[in-house]
């Protein structure tokens, strides 16, 4: 076992993808602020530095095209413009101002209050998805059901034609390579130029359609108070819809997913929600933490700043590692174990401060709802795969694949 | 006039600051990153527009002890 410092500074290992829980704990008991050499920045893996991190804006920036990852990209953004002229207009790799002006936009309608309006919706959806489970072969739960609940819900709410959605999947695969992994290969940047080109041709004919002849949709409503003059150019709207559409499904479908392998390891939990479902709240927030569909969030510093017992420069990265947060010993009681009922339980899987995940609401809202329904139907559950491959990424925690058997008894 | 006021639920808020925006002056961050109401005399509506635009649903509005939103 090679446990040497170059094999910590790897974020790409084998460990560190399939294995988080154990690369990072290694890494805290190191030192919780570790110099990567390899990444060129500082790796976060406690919990109190992890949420600092998220609410400190002023000093930690999320801009995506200023600062070192300004620099890296620069070199090649003039190559791809459709894809950076759109990932430079996302609101979540801005800062102020720009970034709480689109937000501010969008917010309301991802509240608790708004999207439970969807419940009923979601509750029918997920009872539509379930029935093909039924039959007792083994099912591609990714494609039949994690990556489907979410698409169309967050399509129908934001008011994406349903033509548009089989290619939503190769759109979304093809720009996520670029967005969540880090280099700049060739091939994966003119495809996620293409993809972005396809969604933007594919969204703006819709969005003038919706100017002319507006639905009770959030696209209809963002164009309304755009006319209003809370001014967000053509661009920025296809931008940020892009945007929600591709934070909106990629990520609960990784939450649906991540939450069957937790279950499978820890199949009392799974007979307890069986047992009572009105803890699908509580087990939605405990699966979150354990696995979350989101590894960690990068930074850098604006100003120069202490974090732990080190000097952050100016220009610094800083990668705030919320799965390693959320398995901090410090802050959560047996931390590497699944408790449904664990409360309070302030993971840091959304993020904390201004750059909170703008739809944790609905997240909630969809996994609540599957999880619940699944353990209803469902006693008892088996994964066939030999063994489970994540995408190998510091962003995201994505399975390559899972395939499933459920049983109804 | 019934005097309004706001209570943010500590165990809710992650200090997304929507409510610094809806109600200006009614709600400041404070060092832990969580909205504080701050007491004065505030208008009804923006104090339930605070309370609507939360992301945490962490924020009760009340009409002298009557709750309201």
């Amino acid at each position: 076992m090679g446990q040497g410092s170059a094999d910590l500074d790897n974020l790409l290992s084998d460990e560190a993808v399939n294995r988080p829980e154990a690369f990072y704990a290694r890494l805290r008991a190191i030192d919780p602020v570790y110099w990567n050499r390899r990444w060129n920045g500082w790796i976060l893996t406690g919990y109190d530095d992890v949420a600092e991190g998220f609410r400190n804006h002023q000093n930690l920036s999320s801009d995506r095209f200023a600062g070192p990852f300004g620099e890296d990209l620069s070199a090649v953004s003039s190559d791809y413009q459709q894809l950076f002229g759109f990932l430079s207009k996302f609101f979540v790799w801005k800062d102020q101002p720009y970034h709480t002006r689109v937000r501010s936009l969008v917010n309301k309608a991802f509240t608790p209050r708004s999207v439970e309006v969807l419940r009923p919706r979601v509750r029918t959806l997920v009872r539509d998805l379930l029935a093909p489970l039924r039959a007792g072969s083994e099912v591609d739960f990714l494609a039949g059901f994690a990556f489907t609940l979410p698409v169309i819900v967050i399509g129908d709410y934001l008011g994406v034609p349903q033509e548009g959605r089989d290619n939503l999947r190769q759109w979304a695969e093809d720009l996520g390579s670029v967005i969540f992994v880090s280099g700049n290969d060739e091939d994966r940047m003119r495809k996620g130029d293409d993809a972005m080109g396809q969604l933007a041709d594919f969204l703006r004919p819709v969005i003038r359609d919706r100017r002319a002849d507006p639905r009770d949709d959030l696209l209809s409503g963002m164009v309304r108070a755009q006319d209003r003059g809370d001014f967000l150019s053509e661009d920025e709207l296809i931008a940020n819809t892009i945007l929600m559409v591709f934070a909106g499904h990629e990520t609960t479908m990784n939450l649906l997913a991540n939450g069957i392998v937790a279950f499978s390891r820890f199949p009392e939990q799974w007979a307890k929600l069986r047992g009572d479902r009105a803890l699908a709240a509580t087990a939605t927030e405990e699966i979150l933490r354990y696995d979350g569909p989101i590894r960690a969030m990068a930074r850098w510093a604006r100003e120069p700043m202490r974090i732990g017992r080190h000097d952050v420069a100016v220009g610094d990265r800083v990668l705030l590692v919320q799965h390693a947060a959320n398995h901090d010993p410090a802050r959560f009681t047996d931390p590497d174990s699944v408790d449904i009922t664990r409360w309070p339980n302030r993971h840091t899987t959304f993020g904390q401060g201004i750059h909170t995940c703008l739809g944790a609401p609905l997240a909630r809202l969809e996994a609540q709802e599957a999880f619940s329904a699944l353990a209803e139907a469902f006693p008892r559950f088996d994964i066939s795969e030999d063994t489970l491959a994540y995408v190998p990424n510091i962003v995201s925690r994505s399975l390559r694949s899972l395939h499933v058997t459920f049983g109804e008894q | 006039m019934p005097r309004f006021r706001a209570v943010v639920d500590r165990d809710r808020c992650v200090g997304v600051a929507m409510c610094v925006l809806a109600a200006p002056g009614a709600f400041a961050v404070n060092d832990e990153g969580q909205s504080e109401f701050q007491p004065g005399s505030w208008d009804r509506r923006d104090l339930i527009e605070a309370a609507d635009s939360c992301p945490s649903s962490a924020i009760t509005v009340f009409a002298d002890d009557e709750k309201v939103s």
